[in-house]
């Protein structure tokens, strides 16, 4: 069971010089549901933006299965990684079929028709079913990002990581999302999520990780997070969160 | 005597051999339906290569209707192309050309690994666009057949046709990058976590949008490019506006010179017209379920 | 795996480019032995062998050719110079006519920028021509004006030192930024100044006019019709300009019962102004390149002097192409430069 499924050995990460993530190491197992919270801009979006190579990192590895992504090697092989955004961002040119459909067909793994019949089941899977021949706009925020989960379904991934999946959407959206990411939080994936919904986050993962101005501060259970902090910082968020 | 039809017939068709008229006739007709195919396309969602094949198709078909000489055609010399239908086939045969050439070009600005080749294109159409079309239809005409090898006869008609592609190719790229920056990063976020990158990424998720954002620009462009063939009248092409004034200056139509100016101003208005209106309706038509 | 690819593109491209290249240099300096041609710009210092008529710095047949440059440079300036003044004032009334509350206006502008807009300019430049030479009188019943005569060559007008042009120029800066007294003190002054200074009448004689200076006809044809033309683009950028502008404003200044113009001139213009400049001198440029199209009615712009005379007259073909580069290259450079940092946010926060 104690597989590792993505080390991060000491990984920095800057924009324009300016530092966003400092010396993190964090391992991941497999099937682990791991939640990352923290204040607004502590870097919790940058941590998991390195792991699929979207933010190049400056030094370190990181190590997904047997790949390893460092500073001069950026490039990852994301087809095990599947990503959700906050703002969706589908692609709006394309109907929700072809959205989904996309990215297996370019890559030729499997026929049209099993992609197509793929694409039904995760439709189905996330209560989009007959909406497959409409445009992104035409729909809800909630629904796009029903859609948007489902896409990244597609690919099959091993490793989902989950951008504050909830925070752009009304109060109604979030439930109706919120129960599809409940669905998946049952399944063997690996998965990363940041969010601001910290009930969300108790529920469904295993381990927290309490992040502050790049910093890792704490990594605990998600039981003991929340009874037994571990430091200043942490104790003063989660008292903020209960007021 | 003044006889309003001839002098018609001589505005839109100049020197062309009567007995070939309807290859001339046959190759107008087909832009509209172009035009409206493209429509059907769109409304359809074909994919852009078979819109790119009917492009290539129906262009090769007119040109071969109006300057070809196949085994059923006549042969026409070049020269014998004229009149209004020479504006109408020049811009037909320079817009769609140079519209997939800019979006070929833009995919090498966006992507190139070496900077300094994007540097040289946009160099070489900066240079472009800082010139009068007429300087380069004028230079051209002179310097491309220098610049070719001496066997290779470039008439003004083909030299006309390349400045033409290249002036809006220049013009189109412009407008395609900045429709390329208007694209919002989440789209090449997620385009990166979903592994489509390079040809594919250009293809099935800037290009669509790119064409989308840049309509309305390249409507107006494609506008001011119907407009801009009169300019070939310069390097003593016998466009419309070439036509008219050969006709002008006989003593039989001198006195009608204001009609005649406000028919050939009404004929490209009436086209300009059509290009815009078919513009609005593509935008309707590439909505994307927006309302 | 992609990165290696984009290299071999980039390689391929570098190669196809750099073959073009070479192959149409070596095209070229075969052309160039084979006709017997030299390149060089030490002709320029030549005698130049024609004369130019229309000028404002004299060109005539002993001068070298660079000052038939210099004055067809001059002959441009001049034409987008008045071009651009009256296309921007016909441009702004149009713009305000076309946000006019009256069905009526709104139309005529509507009409307006929609014909003019649609319309080849080469075909208004010919037709403009074709109309002033038509209309108007030939040399021997000119129309006279006091001591001024218009006809079908162009316009004629008696004048004076230049440098008396200098108040009569100024003058409507201290009238806009009402500066009245020191306004009218200038004007009580030129009035003066034109009395008493020395002029020089155009003299009609049997075939000609002689003496004074003028407008040729092309000159006119081709103010004109780049006004008109480039009026109806000026029009559509202040409109938008001035739609960009919240309603919010409109009706404020509905509410506070100001006239429209007085709206327009103190409410909407001043803020719609760093919206539609950058389009605005887009359309300047546009203006002035367009001043090329001169030569169709043989009006001697840079243009027209550098390919049309000079060209024929010493078959320098690649000298002049690169004079004509490199002159519209320099122009085109250091109006974008000058539009990009006006456009730029900073400039825009101090307006």
């Amino acid at each position: 069971m104690a597989k590792h499924k993505i080390i991060m050995n000491n990984v920095s990460a800057q924009i324009a010089d300016k530092a966003i993530l400092n010396n993190i190491s964090l391992r991941v197992d497999d099937q682990e549901h791991i939640g990352i919270i923290g204040p607004s801009g502590s870097g919790k979006s940058s941590l998991i933006r390195t792991i699929n190579g979207l933010l190049p990192i400056s030094s370190g590895t990181i190590e997904i299965d047997s790949q390893t992504i460092t500073a001069s090697q950026p490039s990852a092989d994301c087809s095990k990684i599947g990503m959700v955004f906050q703002d969706y961002a589908l692609f709006p040119h394309l109907t929700v079929l072809e959205n989904l459909t996309l990215s297996p067909t370019l890559r030729n793994e499997n026929s049209t028709r099993d992609i197509k019949d793929r694409a039904f089941s995760l439709l189905d899977k996330v209560k989009m079913n007959g909406f497959g021949n409409r445009f992104p706009a035409s729909l809800s925020g909630g629904q796009q990002q029903r859609i948007a989960i489902a896409r990244c379904l597609m690919t099959e991934p091993e490793i989902l990581l989950l951008d504050e999946p909830t925070s752009a959407l009304d109060p109604e959206m979030i439930h109706e999302v919120k129960s599809v990411l409940e669905g998946l939080m049952q399944s063997q994936l690996s998965i990363i999520i940041v969010s601001h919904d910290i009930s969300f986050i108790k529920t469904t993962t295993n381990r927290v990780i309490f992040m502050d101005e790049g910093k890792k501060l704490s990594d605990q259970a998600t039981d003991l997070f929340f009874t037994q902090p571990e430091n200043e910082r942490q104790i003063s968020f989660i008292q903020q969160l209960d007021h | 005597m003044f006889d309003l039809l001839s002098a018609l017939d001589f505005l839109s068709f100049g020197f062309y051999p009567d007995i070939d008229k309807w290859r001339l006739v046959l190759a107008i007709v087909i832009i509209p339906m172009h035009a409206v195919l493209t429509v059907f396309c769109v409304k359809n969602r074909y994919r852009l290569s078979y819109c790119l094949v009917l492009t290539l198709g129906l262009q090769m078909l007119t040109l071969w209707l109006s300057i070809g000489d196949g085994a059923i055609l006549r042969s026409v010399k070049l020269d014998e192309l004229s009149g209004l239908c020479l504006n109408l086939l020049l811009a037909y045969w320079s817009i769609p050309l140079a519209t997939i050439l800019a979006a070929g070009i833009c995919f090498i600005l966006i992507n190139a690994s070496s900077k300094s080749l994007a540097y040289i294109l946009g160099l070489f159409f900066d240079l472009i666009r800082s010139l009068p079309l007429v300087t380069l239809l004028f230079f051209n005409t002179l310097i491309l057949p220098m610049l070719f090898n001496p066997k290779l006869i470039i008439t003004r008609l083909e030299a006309a046709w390349i400045t033409l592609i290249f002036f809006l190719c220049a013009y189109t790229i412009q407008i395609f990058l900045g429709a390329y920056e208007a694209i919002s990063y989440h789209q090449h976020e997620s385009a990166k976590a979903l592994g489509i990158s390079g040809w594919k990424k250009y293809r099935h998720i800037d290009l669509p949008q790119m064409l989308k954002h840049s309509l309305p620009a390249l409507i107006s462009t494609y506008i001011g490019m119907i407009k801009d063939t009169t300019l070939v009248m310069i390097i003593g092409l016998a466009d419309s506006l070439g036509n008219l004034q050969l006709l002008i200056s006989r003593n039989a139509y001198k006195h009608y010179y204001i009609e005649f100016f406000f028919i050939l101003g009404f004929l490209f208005w009436l086209t300009c017209t059509l290009c815009g209106w078919w513009g609005k309706q593509l935008e309707r038509t590439s909505n994307y379920g927006k309302t | 795996m992609i990165n290696s690819n984009h290299r071999i593109l980039s390689i391929v491209l570098w190669l196809a480019i750099f073959g073009i290249i070479t192959a149409m240099i070596s095209n070229l300096h075969l052309h160039i032995s084979r006709q017997n041609l030299e390149f060089g710009f030490d002709f320029l210092l030549q005698r130049s062998g024609f004369d130019i008529g229309d000028t404002w710095i004299t060109h005539q047949a002993n001068m070298p050719y660079w000052n038939a440059i210099l004055s067809g440079l001059v002959n441009t300036i001049i034409v987008a110079a008045f071009g651009i003044v009256i296309a921007t004032l016909l441009g702004l009334v149009l713009a305000i006519m076309a946000k006019a509350p009256f069905v009526i206006i709104k139309s005529v502008s509507d009409v307006y920028i929609n014909i003019f807009r649609n319309i080849p300019l080469l075909v208004q430049i010919l037709f403009f021509h074709t109309l002033l030479i038509n209309t108007l009188p030939e040399v021997n019943n000119a129309y006279t004006i006091g001591a001024s005569y218009v006809t079908n060559r162009g316009i004629y007008l008696p004048t004076t030192s230049p440098w008396v042009l200098i108040p009569i120029i100024t003058l409507p800066y201290f009238f806009i930024t009402r500066r009245i007294k020191t306004g009218v003190f200038l004007s009580v002054i030129s009035i003066g100044i034109l009395y008493f200074s020395q002029w020089e009448h155009p003299v009609l004689n049997r075939f000609n006019l002689s003496g004074g200076g003028s407008f040729s006809i092309e000159w006119l044809a081709l103010v004109i019709a780049l006004s008109l033309y480039t009026a109806s683009y000026i029009a559509e950028v202040m409109r938008g300009g001035f739609e960009a502008i919240s309603y919010h404003q409109y009706e404020t200044a509905r509410a506070l019962n100001i006239s429209y113009i007085k709206m327009m001139r103190h409410v909407i213009l001043p803020q719609a102004k760093p919206i539609f400049l950058p389009a605005l001198l887009n359309q300047y440029l546009n203006l002035t390149k367009n001043a090329s199209l001169g030569i169709a009615i043989g009006y001697p712009d840079f243009f027209g002097v550098t390919a049309g005379t000079i060209l024929n007259q010493s078959g320098r073909a690649l000298e002049m192409i690169f004079i004509v580069m490199v002159v519209y290259s320099l122009v085109n450079y250091f109006s974008i430069t000058m539009i990009s940092k006006i456009s730029h946010p900073q400039w825009k926060r101090h307006v």
